[in-house]
Order: structure tokens, then C-alpha cells, then sequence
């Protein structure tokens, strides 16, 4: 049987009603509430995207300026006493400033919001972050600064810090005190090396009791292990 | 006194005590949600699979019968989503999120596919939400009820996208040479809702551009039926 052009319909058929013009309103109801909804959908998105963007600009800000203050704090090496005293306040400045300007706005940002959801936008900088801060205080003290004591409680309490993110901070503060035990013995200051060999060996034993994590966190273990212990060999 | 001889005065070995602590913690946490995703996995399929028999028989009937079948499959999921909820501790959603979406999408899937069957229309994210047991609103979670992440739901209508690009071929070998026009009517809202998202370069965004070859086996299936005057 022919289809004639009348029969044919243009439009969507949902189940139910026979008349073309129904239909055609049935279809252009379902489309305007579709993009209606789609349109939220955008907004939604578009303010995630967004808030995520100005936490990744933070958080590249903070990885820069802790590897500035780290740089500095090479300084105490064979320096004075005099010397040493100036380095270690000066940097500490500097981090309750990087604080305030860096990490008071990341945790604006996240104010009603799931911490874990943006996590990955800050943790690059928050590690650096956490290796300064450490590397700080054992110049100062000689003692790991700790997790919830230390580092959470000097940075504001909206931001999330990940035993992991402090877990690997702390890795490569590492690589840091390893650096710094070679300048100091390039000056014939032999006190220091002398510290960061004990304290490091405190902590690499306590790194390879932490079961593997996955590949982020135990690859930069072994990899840091292994090279310290190469280190310490040659010194 | 030198730091070496004091055993705890450098704190590390305090610190790591505690890490440790806590890391065995989160590691059985992270344990009970995998095995209870990967039993959702399996649940997840029941109500696809019902409907997946509309590929061969898709008159009125069957399709009926497959939305009740797919209906009562859902239950077991939505009783597991429920315990899976519980075993996060609270504000750890997206801690763990990546663990078990992969269900949740498939879910979100089976039930827009149901609505499109039953009455062409799209199923918004909230009464997907809520067929599902879950929470709709997103913003500020908290509770033990899981919320339905907005990209779990996106990611789910393009699943079903691809779905309904295979109904539309079978449906004309199976006798039924007027599902095509409705599928593709729906496509099309779909489609020009997707073109209004901005995507950044991750899964969803990848998965997206694979709805311009549903679309298009869609479009040309409509395009056959047209032709040949089959409607």
C-alpha cells in the first residue's frame, strides 16, 4: 500500500495521540526542555572547569615559590651561624606570606565544596609546598615536621592535605637533605652531613615499611631510596 | 645531645606510626568498595541485558515485557548502591569515585534507555537520581545516600546514544520500520544539548566524540527507511 504525503509525519511519533499537531508540539516540548536542561548542565560544568582552572594557576604559583625558598635555605651551608639564623627566618616569612597570598585562596575556593573532588588541581604545589615547609624545620629543629601538628595546622584548615601528598613532600625533601650534605661537605662543614645522614636513615627505614600504594607513591620511594643509598656509599 | 642517639627525636618514627595506622585504615576501606563495585559491575548487567532483547523481537509486547524484566533487575543494584554508600566514611565521595562509576553509568544508562522506550523522553539527571535510590544535587554532598556525579550521568546518555545507534538498525530487521524516525528525533535533542557543553581533554570529552558516529548510523538508517518508503 502506497504512503501517501499526509501519512508521512515530519515529526517524532510518540505512542499515543494521532494528531500531526500534537506531535509537533510533543516534539518541540521535548527539545525545549532538553536544551532547558542542557543548559544547566553547561553552567554547572563551566563553574567546575573554572574553579579548577584558578586552583591549578594557585597551586603553579605555590610550586614556584617553594622551589625558590628551598633554593634559599641551600644557603645554611657552611655559612655562620649569623648567616644561618638570617636564612631560616627569612624563608619563614616568606612561607606565612606564600600562605596567605596561595593557600588562603585555594581554600576559599573549595569552601562548599568536596575537598577530594579538586585534590589533584593543588597537590603538585602542595607537595612542594610540604617540602620547604619540612626541609624548614628540620634546619631549624632538627625534626620531621608532622602531618597533623605541623603542616596541617599552619595551613588553613579548609584545605585538604593527603597523608599522601605529605608522604611524598616528605620523599623528596630527601633528595633536598641529600643535596644539602654534599654542599655542606664541598665547605668543610662536616656537622651537617653528619645530621642529615641520621636523620635520613631514619626515614628511608620508615619509607620502606609503607606498603606500595601504587605506582606514584612507591616508585618515588624506591627511586629515592635507591638513590640515597648510593649517595651515602660515596660520602 | 646529638639527634642520633635519641631514638624518637627527630619524630619520625611517631609520624610513620601513624601513617601507618591510618594508611591500614584506608587500605580496608579501599578493599570493601572495589569488591563491592565489582559486584555491582556484575548486577549492572542484568537490566541491559533484559533490554537488549529488544534488538531481535521490538514489537509492543516485547518491549513491554523487556521494561518490566529490566525494572526488576535494577532492584538488586540499587539495594547494592545503598551498602556501597555506607561503606565510604562520610565526605570521602570522590576519595573513592573512580572505584565504582564505571556501574553507575551503566545504570544510568539502563534507566534513561527505559524512559526513551516508554515514553520518548529524556529522563533528567534528578528522577534519574531518584529511580536509582540516589541523591540528585551535587553541590555540598554529605550522608551516606551517593550522589549522582553529573558526568557519571552524561557519560551515561552517551552510552545509551550508541545503544539506540544498533536499535535503530535492528529494529528495521526486526519489523519495525517506525522506530528509527523516533530514535533519531531523540538523537538530535540529545546531540544539540551535548554541542552546548564545554569539555576539557578527559574521558567524557573522548567518549563524546563518538556521538557524531552514532548520529550519523542513526541519520542514515532514518535515511534508508525513508527512501525505500517503508515507513
Amino acid at each position: 500500500q502506497p504512503e501517501t504525503a499526509a501519512s508521512k509525519r515530519p515529526n517524532a511519533t510518540p505512542p499515543g495521540p494521532a494528531s500531526d499537531n500534537k506531535c509537533a508540539r510533543l516534539s518541540q516540548d521535548e527539545n525545549n526542555k532538553v536544551a532547558a536542561l542542557f543548559q544547566t548542565f553547561k553552567e554547572r560544568l563551566d563553574v567546575k572547569q573554572d574553579r579548577r582552572e584558578r586552583i591549578v594557576k594557585l597551586s603553579r604559583d605555590i610550586t614556584m615559590e617553594s622551589k625558590r625558598l628551598i633554593f634559599t635555605l641551600h644557603r645554611v651551608a657552611g655559612a655562620s651561624d649569623e648567616e644561618r639564623l638570617a636564612v631560616l627566618t627569612e624563608v619563614s616569612q616568606r612561607l606565612d606570606k606564600l600562605i596567605a597570598s596561595k593557600l588562603l585562596p585555594i581554600s576559599s575556593e573549595l569552601t562548599g565544596q568536596d575537598p577530594w573532588e579538586y585534590r589533584r588541581a593543588y597537590s603538585p604545589g602542595l607537595q612542594e609546598l610540604i617540602e620547604a615547609m619540612t626541609f624548614l624545620e628540620f634546619l631549624s629543629t632538627g625534626r620531621l615536621l608532622s602531618l597533623s601538628g605541623g603542616v596541617r595546622d599552619r595551613l588553613p584548615s579548609g584545605l585538604l592535605v593527603s597523608q599522601f601528598d605529605y608522604l611524598l613532600g616528605v620523599c623528596d625533601l630527601s633528595g633536598e637533605l641529600m643535596r644539602l650534605a654534599l654542599n655542606a661537605a664541598a665547605k668543610a662543614d662536616f656537622d651537617t652531613p653528619e645530621r642529615v645522614l641520621a636523620f635520613l636513615q631514619k626515614l628511608l627505614g620508615c619509607c620502606e615499611t609503607v606498603p606500595d600504594r601504587g605506582p606514584d607513591c612507591s616508585e618515588r620511594l624506591l627511586w629515592q631510596a635507591g638513590d640515597n643509598a648510593a649517595k651515602r656509599g660515596k660520602s | 645531645a646529638s639527634p642520633a642517639t635519641d631514638s624518637n627525636a627527630t619524630g619520625i618514627e611517631a609520624e610513620f606510626q601513624l601513617y601507618l595506622n591510618q594508611l591500614a585504615a584506608d587500605l580496608a576501606t579501599v578493599e570493601s568498595v572495589k569488591a563491592t563495585a565489582a559486584e555491582l559491575t556484575k548486577l549492572a548487567q542484568l537490566p541491559l541485558q533484559a533490554l537488549r532483547c529488544i534488538h531481535r523481537s521490538c514489537d509492543t509486547n516485547s518491549i513491554s515485557k523487556a521494561i518490566d524484566e529490566a525494572r526488576a533487575a535494577l532492584q538488586p543494584s540499587i539495594d547494592l548502591l545503598a551498602k556501597l554508600g555506607q561503606q565510604m566514611p562520610a565526605g570521602t565521595y570522590y576519595k573513592y569515585h573512580q572505584l565504582w562509576r564505571e556501574p553507575v553509568q551503566q545504570l544510568c544508562m539502563a534507566v534513561t534507555f527505559i524512559s526513551f522506550l516508554e515514553s520518548d523522553r529524556l529522563l533528567s539527571l534528578e528522577d534519574a537520581a531518584s529511580q536509582l535510590g540516589m541523591a540528585g544535587d551535587s553541590d555540598g554532598g554529605g550522608g551516606s545516600t551517593l550522589h549522582l556525579d553529573l558526568e557519571d550521568y552524561l557519560f551515561g546518555l552517551l552510552l545509551l546514544a550508541s545503544e539506540l545507534a544498533r536499535l535503530s538498525v535492528n529494529a528495521v530487521t526486526a519489523g519495525r520500520p517506525d522506530l528509527p524516525r523516533r530514535v533519531a528525533d531523540f538523537a538530535r535533542h540529545l546531540e544539540a544539548g551535548f554541542r552546548l557543553l564545554n569539555f576539557k581533554n578527559d574521558a567524557l570529552r573522548r567518549r563524546y566524540d563518538g556521538l557524531k558516529y552514532d548520529m550519523r548510523k542513526i541519520e542514515e538508517v532514518l535515511y534508508d527507511v525513508t527512501v525505500r518508503k517503508l515507513e
